[in-house]
């Protein structure tokens, strides 16, 4: 069964309510199942937000186990910290969207490894794969330069949250994957 | 038919040198007829040094030959106050082809560019023809004798000799490898041209670097160096320097421009090495590495280079006169140097291993590149030529008078020839100064002029042709060579304008200020 989860919007001083957190964490030897935006390339409307809720928010990502005590973690934080639940919804899952494009054959064996052996629990959607062989631009060109191979590719990963995460992160390792910041699904 | 065959008996033997022979032959049968310009035998020529001045034995029948060619030049330029100015809309044209094409249609431009280039050049030849008759073929004939085919002959023989040497090996790349390998390429690519030095080094600094996952910034100093700013130092180093050469601007001058390259070298290895010096620290080192022994395949084809280097040589220090051919003058040691380059070239062909040739991924398409879009450009130049060598009489004259300081063509050099090729755009302001100073002169003179007392303008035009060249990838052929192998090998390069804005104008930009500061201003 696939593991709940839950985004909770906190106003508050970003450092400080990371730093209360963690150190709560630590203190509950909660090792894992909490997210915090500000250490995962989450898209967020930063600005809007900033505006809306009239002050700095955090997203906090966490598993259904472990929402209670952060809920109250936060409640009975100290009143001069000034934390402030502003919104609490389920998520159902995370997607972000990716594009490639090499001109090394390796480079693209590489790359077709990668989405095909995709983790447990994210599905690959809308796919396009283009691989194109031109035997009449092999050599170097000077003044019209082009590939004789070349593998682009366009995408969306989606599926459970941290596996999406784990996904993108390993993702980012590889230089030629553009990679938009992760949504979340409501 | 195996490679070597292909491309000794197909390209050349059938080809390319009975095209010479021809060529050598109509030269030898034309020459007996008088021009109007004033024919001359083998050894009357004007006499110079290597510096360009000349010599206190002309003789009387020496100076009314010049004074001859000096009236025949000032002729030329009378066509310059003619010329309308729309007339340099083909040269405009075919540039900004080159230059967006590339970016927009590669694929298209790939197949069709000799078509573009031809469409440019038809559409000013025809209505040149038609409208100045045999004066304006005297232009054409002018232009692709003197200018055209010395530029593709010396291009092709260092392109065909350079591809004959390979650099087998693999050493492991840090920063202090990577610099040695900058240094050498640097100095090499004034002696061998930066497109034979890039096509040399560029696969040994791909492979010594392979385990790193940071390199980008290896490729783009590599473009900076040894692609652009290390062939300022002869005419062999960049094409810009070797017009400048063709329009008698002495071989050893460019050595003056030591001090502006030193410059911009120095603090551009200070750079490189703080810069791979931080990522070589953050990269995890292999627990092992497999180094294979460098060596050099194909060394022999250092005795071509050194062939060719001669060659040029000996034709920017010996005068051995002229030869008229179709009314137009050709220096016997320019005749000579070429057939010394094209003979160099099929040396290295005949004597070369095909399987280095394989390794290098040799082919002849870089040079029908260069033939095919310099036909179209040194046609439609000819009206902008004109007009600059007009000097105020010429349409162009507002180019003349709006470029005052030598800090003004540096930097009008330089930003164009960042987008535009820069031996056109060299060409075009070499004109423009001489133009401007020694207009109605003969060219030999007014170059001698212009570097015993407007020096600082040429220095300007060509640190700017050559060094700026390396502000985009579109700046000089090179360069997006260097780029495609480099993509080709895996080794993510940065967008066309990522490299500019990542690259050149934090790096390069800073640097060209301070040239500026230092000798222009």
């Amino acid at each position: 069964m696939a593991t709940v989860h839950y985004e909770i919007i906190i106003k508050g001083d970003q450092n400080l309510l990371c730093a209360y957190l963690h150190g709560f964490l630590r203190g509950r030897k909660i090792k894992e199942g909490v997210i915090f935006s500000t250490e995962c390339p989450l898209r967020t409307h930063h600005l809007r937000e900033m505006i809306h809720y009239k002050g700095e928010v955090t997203h906090l990502i966490c598993r259904g186990s472990v929402r209670p005590a952060m809920i109250s973690a936060i409640k009975t934080a100290p009143e001069d910290y000034s934390f402030e639940i502003k919104k609490e919804q389920r998520i159902t899952g995370a997607s972000f969207t990716f594009k490639f494009e090499t001109f090394s054959k390796k480079v693209g064996s590489a790359l077709k490894r990668t989405f095909t052996r995709i983790p447990e629990g994210v599905r690959l959607n809308k796919y396009k794969p283009i691989e194109a062989v031109l035997p009449r631009a092999a050599g170097i060109e000077g003044y019209a330069p082009m590939h004789d191979y070349s593998f682009q590719g366009t995408g969306e990963v989606s599926g459970d949250v941290e596996t999406v995460l784990l996904f993108h992160q390993r993702l980012a390792q590889n230089q030629f994957i553009e990679l938009e910041d992760i949504s979340l699904l409501y | 038919m195996n490679f070597r065959q292909s491309l000794c008996s197909h390209t050349f033997l059938s080809k390319i040198l009975p095209i010479w022979i021809l060529t050598v032959a109509l030269i030898a049968g034309l020459s007996s007829f008088p021009s109007e310009a004033g024919a001359r035998a083998p050894g009357d020529g004007y006499i110079a040094d290597s510096t360009g001045r000349a010599s206190a034995a002309q003789d009387q029948e020496e100076y009314q030959a010049e004074h001859n060619r000096a009236e025949g030049d000032h002729e030329h330029s009378r066509i310059g106050a003619l010329l309308p100015i729309w007339t340099i809309l083909p040269f405009i044209g075919i540039l900004l082809s080159i230059a967006l094409f590339p970016l927009f249609a590669p694929r298209w431009w790939h197949d069709h560019f000799p078509k573009v280039s031809a469409f440019w050049a038809v559409i000013f030849a025809g209505p040149f023809l038609a409208v100045f008759g045999g004066e304006a073929i005297h232009h054409i004939l002018h232009t692709y004798f003197i200018e055209y085919f010395p530029f593709i002959i010396l291009l092709w023989a260092l392109f065909t000799v350079s591809g004959g040497l390979y650099i087998k090996g693999t050493l492991q790349g840090s920063p202090k490898l990577n610099l040695v390998f900058l240094l050498f390429g640097t100095v090499l690519a004034s002696w061998m041209g930066t497109t034979g030095a890039s096509m040399l080094l560029i696969r040994p600094v791909m492979r010594a670097n392979d385990w790193r996952k940071a390199k980008t910034h290896v490729i783009v100093f590599f473009i900076f160096l040894v692609s652009n700013i290390g062939g300022s130092l002869t005419p062999l180093g960049d094409p810009p320097l070797f017009l400048g050469f063709l329009h008698d601007v002495p071989f050893f001058w460019t050595f003056t421009l030591l001090p502006h390259m030193g410059l911009m070298v120095v603090l551009l290895f200070i750079l490189f090495y703080a810069l791979d010096s931080y990522y070589y620290r953050k990269e995890t080192k292999p627990e092992t590495f497999e180094r294979k022994p460098v060596r050099v395949e194909g060394a022999h084809n250092v005795v071509f280079l050194l062939g060719i280097i001669g060659s040029v040589l000996m034709s920017g220090l010996w005068k051995a006169g002229f030869v008229t051919v179709l009314g137009i003058e050709l220096k016997i040691e320019f005749l000579l140097r070429d057939g010394l380059l094209l003979l160099m070239g099929i040396l290295s062909l005949k004597t070369t291993n095909p399987q280095i040739h394989k390794d290098n991924e040799f082919t002849w398409f870089p040079i029908k590149e260069v033939a095919y879009l310099f036909a179209g450009i040194f046609m439609t130049i000819i009206p902008a030529i004109q007009m600059l060598k007009a000097g105020t009489d010429g349409s162009l004259r507002f180019i003349m008078e709006s470029l005052e300081e030598p800090v003004h063509y540096f930097w009008i050099t330089g930003l164009l020839s960042s987008f535009l090729d820069n031996a056109p755009t060299y060409l075009t302001f070499f004109n423009t100064v001489i133009g401007k100073f020694f207009a109605g002169i003969v060219e030999h003179d007014a170059v001698n002029a212009l570097i015993a007392q407007k020096e600082l303008f040429l220095k300007a035009i060509s640190v700017g042709a050559v060094f700026m060249g390396a502000n985009t990838y579109i700046g000089n052929a090179p360069n997006f060579m260097v780029r495609s192998i480099a993509e080709e090998a895996g080794i993510k390069m940065p967008s066309f304008f990522g490299f500019t804005i990542k690259y050149s104008l934090p790096i390069l930009f800073p640097l060209f200020i301070l040239v500026t500061l230092v000798f222009f201003r």
